[in-house]
């Protein structure tokens, strides 16, 4: 008696308690487990008959059943079903999903006395299908189940896929054609047009089958093949049945070449190219001689993960396996876009122009398109030149050293290459621009010039070639043409600030022509309609240049007004003597007047001049120079402007008037005015970029010979570092980074020169070459911190750039 | 993204008209609101082939780049000849899925 006592004690504290025995069995439900989470449920059950517990008992029991009957058990399946049968149902959708799977496991007695008392319109409506389905997967003997009325349609279904079988497509569709979309087997009648169509095309079955219910057969038949044609379908299966579908899919497709493919797609995802390559080979020989141009991308995909791979033995065993694509018989591009991935630009454009050589030798593209082919593989060699030395803006270039001797450098220059491209199809419009841009970059005006009528010649109203011509015939001072060039420019890009600027600034200077030729009318009409244009910039230089016209004229009491009126317009009234001074010379007027401006000009220079009045001088100054026009006395009133500004260094200027002034006198190489003001910047305003930016220009300015490099190299790298932070200064940031790259190369150059091989010996260690690297630019590899010994250094290693 | 011409469903030899013809066609079928992704594949595919210059110069640099294992294997299984499933199997697989 005790021992039994004992016994009960110790069972009942192995007994799990309710609230985890439901955890076990959600979980069991959950994973799939049914087994499991019906003895769980059967358990709970007896601890806790609650009607929650019993659903899951319902749900563990068939789920277990369909595992039975799907291993081939169905006797078994239906044994245990028709135990949850006596228990009754709470929910009618379980009623019917019982109810379905007892006819699957052929208990059709039980399912129709379960159903007797059904009287919900939707769930008859699924038992019917339910019904249906169970009654077409047993096959013939499966149709008497069904009733009368619809027993036909399910005979047409077999009859159907059994047409499919022999391949007789058109009588499957006609078997299934007359089914209507309300009956139970219309999900069939889908399945089977579906199927002929993936047997036939591929892809317009699956707009059939996505509209098929996915609790049932039809849909469940359907799966396996749509995996092979839907990939996200596919995707969104769980992970082993993911595993399942690829193995039938291996059956379902005739042949070893989709096995073979999907070896190499599995190798190449391990990262074994060599393997891949000999696997892509074999795929490429099983696949059938219908599928040429799936051969054909075979081997364009393996040729581009040898591009990537960038290795010797690979292209070997490319070349054994799938051949020379015909694109490329001789491998030149293949070798070129190998050199490119790995940032060698030189040997690239080295491969390419073989590969443009080689582009006539094997007649690779129509005897049509042979000279646009060639045209496209200069412009590519063009644009891996400009990669290599990119060209500075047109106010830094000339600062710069001569051409380093560079052993990398390109075998053609970026012009070299775009010319040549130009020549050889003219009616390539992307070689003509880039030759366009890149003579700009070079200064090269008389090219420029005939580049842009090259250009205009096959497209006659591009505007950056209308806008070259204009300019070139801005400097030669013939207005005319310079107006009328950027008014063809304009009328291309109506928005563009820039250009409708250039074609005021034309129209200033042809009001004048207008004037010495003595047509007045048409230089006032000129005058005013820039004055009352709604943003005009400087009102007091186009009033003084009114001024000039009616002075000009005879008109001396207007002139004057008009002058008035600018001197009231202008910073101050020494800024309108010198516009009215530069027109009185440049008119000219009377010499009375010019005299008299000169000398008011003489004098106000003397006395102190507010920051606005000196940017004001200083960019007329600035615009003189860099359009290359002069006049009489230009050098003089140079001279005296900067009398004066070296005695306004101490004055209190904005961030604005000083960044303006370091930017004006950057035009004048070689002024150690601009150091003062740069200096001056990144002591007052440390955080903009312009004013380090500045002193790295001047020290340029000076010459290889006299340049102080590490100098250059710290204020290029505080601007590159305060550049970063400010997005809007990207073109910026570009110079800065074009310029550091010169730059380096000058620093090593040097050290060539001043000893010999900068790491002493041929192959220097690691360590070694990291010392020497640090004692180029200044750090020591341990400690990244430097102390700052400038106003403007306070620089970061990150942002450097080396070559 | 696969071959271009493959994705218009076009030889390599089509010309400008045919290539914009069937660029219409296939966009009035796939539209952006019913079939994005595909809308995006034909606007991308057209933009490679639509004059003799692209042409070439996809041809010339990019014919394949973008190609891969996986379009090559989807495609290949829209093309590769496939085996008739014997009702008795599909039936089978009926009632193992089912």
């Amino acid at each position: 008696m005790a021992k039994s006592k004992a016994r009960k004690q110790r069972r009942a504290a192995a007994q799990p308690d309710t609230a985890r025995l439901r955890t076990r069995t959600a979980e069991a439900l959950a994973r799939g487990a049914f087994h499991s989470a019906r003895e769980l449920a059967r358990e709970l059950c007896k601890q806790d008959p609650a009607a929650e517990h019993k659903r899951w008992l319902i749900e563990a029991t068939l789920g277990r059943a369909a595992q039975l009957r799907q291993s081939g058990q169905a006797a078994e399946a239906a044994h245990m079903l028709r135990t949850v049968v006596a228990g009754g149902f709470d929910s009618p959708q379980l009623l019917a999903r019982c109810a379905g799977e007892l006819m699957l496991a052929g208990d059709w007695r039980t399912a129709e006395q379960l159903t007797q008392g059904v009287t919900d319109a939707g769930v008859l409506q699924e038992l019917q299908a339910r019904r249906a389905d169970a009654a077409v997967l047993q096959g013939e003997q499966g149709l008497a189940e069904l009733p009368e009325g619809i027993r036909p349609e399910a005979q047409r279904v077999l009859q159907a896929l059994a047409a499919l079988t022999q391949g007789d497509d058109a009588a499957a569709h006609a078997a299934v054609a007359g089914i209507p979309t309300d009956s139970p087997l219309h999900d069939w009648s889908l399945l089977v047009q579906g199927l002929a169509a993936f047997y036939t095309d591929g892809l317009p079955a699956l707009e059939l089958w996505q509209q098929l219910t996915p609790e049932r057969a039809p849909a469940a038949i359907a799966t396996p093949f749509r995996a092979q044609i839907d990939a996200a379908f596919l995707e969104s299966q769980p992970p082993p049945q993911r595993a399942e579908l690829a193995v039938f899919g291996r059956r379902l497709y005739l042949g070893p070449a989709l096995a073979a493919l999907e070896d190499v797609r599995g190798i190449l995802a391990r990262g074994t190219l060599v393997t891949a390559l000999r696997r892509a080979g074999e795929a490429r020989q099983a696949l059938p001689p219908e599928c040429q141009h799936l051969r054909e991308r075979l081997a364009r995909v393996m040729y581009w993960e040898v591009v990537r791979h960038c290795g010797d033995r690979e292209i070997d065993i490319y070349t054994r396996g799938l051949g020379a694509p015909p694109e490329d018989p001789e491998l030149h591009r293949l070798l070129a876009l190998q050199c490119e991935e790995q940032d060698y630009t030189a040997e690239a454009q080295d491969h390419w122009a073989a590969y443009e050589r080689s582009l006539t030798q094997h007649s690779i593209v129509s005897a049509t398109d042979a000279e646009l082919a060639r045209s496209l593989v200069w412009l590519h060699m063009g644009e891996l030149a400009e990669e290599e030395a990119p060209p500075l803006p047109p106010a830094l270039s000339g600062l710069l050293p001569p051409e380093l001797d560079d052993e990398d450098a390109c075998a053609f220059t970026a012009s070299e290459c775009y010319r040549r491209s130009v020549e050889l199809a003219p009616q390539n419009l992307q070689a003509h621009e880039r030759l366009l841009a890149g003579l700009h970059a070079e200064q090269k005006q008389p090219e420029v010039v005939r580049a842009a009528q090259h250009l205009l010649e096959r497209f006659p109203e591009h505007e950056r070639a209308l806008e070259a011509l204009a300019d070139d015939a801005f400097r030669q001072q013939r207005w005319d043409e310079a107006v009328a060039f950027q008014e063809r420019a304009v009328r291309g890009r109506p928005h563009d600030a820039n250009l409708t600027a250039r074609l005021d600034t034309y129209r200033l200077s042809l009001a004048r022509l207008r004037a010495q030729q003595g047509q007045f009318e048409e230089a006032r009409t000129l005058l005013t309609a820039q004055l009352h244009k709604e943003h005009a910039s400087d009102r007091s230089l186009i009033l003084c240049r009114l001024a000039a016209v009616e002075l000009k004229a005879g008109q001396q009491q207007q002139g004057m007004e008009l002058f008035a009126r600018a001197c009231q317009e202008a910073p101050s009234r020494l800024v309108a003597v010198y516009q009215l001074l530069i027109e009185s010379i440049r008119m000219p007027l009377e010499r009375r007047l010019s005299k008299q401006l000169a000398r008011e000009f003489r004098h106000g220079l003397k006395a102190e001049v507010d920051g606005p009045s000196l940017v004001a001088l200083l960019a007329t100054l600035y615009a003189f120079k860099t359009s290359g026009i002069s006049y009489a006395g230009l050098e003089e009133h140079q001279t005296l402007v900067w009398q004066c500004l070296k005695r306004a260094r101490h004055l209190p200027f904005t961030e604005a008037e000083l960044q303006s002034i370091c930017t004006c006198l950057q035009a004048f190489p070689g002024d150690k005015l601009v150091l003062d003001f740069a200096t001056r910047g990144c002591q007052d305003f440390p955080q903009q970029p312009a004013f380090p930016f500045a002193v790295a220009l001047y020290y340029l300015s000076l010459g290889p010979e006299r340049c102080p490099w590490p100098k250059v190299d710290t204020a290029l790298h505080t601007a590159h570092d305060l550049v970063q932070a400010d997005p809007a200064q990207a073109q910026l940031a570009q110079t800065i980074e074009a310029l550091l790259s010169v730059v380096h190369s000058a620093m090593l150059m040097d050290q060539f020169e001043q000893g010999g091989h900068p790491f002493g010996r041929a192959a220097p260690s690691v360590p070694e070459m990291l010392e020497t690297l640090a004692g180029l630019f200044g750090f020591s590899p341990d400690d990244d911190e430097a102390e700052p010994d400038e106003p403007w250094q306070h620089r970061s290693r990150r942002g450097r750039k080396r070559r | 993204m696969s071959d271009p011409y493959t994705t218009l469903g076009l030889p390599p030899e089509s010309t400008d008209e045919t290539i914009r013809r069937r660029y219409l066609m296939l966009v009035r079928t796939y539209t952006p609101d019913r079939a994005p992704e595909r809308f995006t594949a034909i606007r991308e595919a057209y933009e490679k082939l639509r004059d003799p210059v692209s042409r070439l110069r996809y041809q010339l640099f990019e014919a394949g780049k973008d190609d891969s294992l996986e379009a090559i294997i989807t495609d290949a299984k829209a093309s590769l000849p496939r085996r008739r499933v014997p009702v008795a199997e599909l039936l089978a697989l009926g009632r193992k899925r089912a």
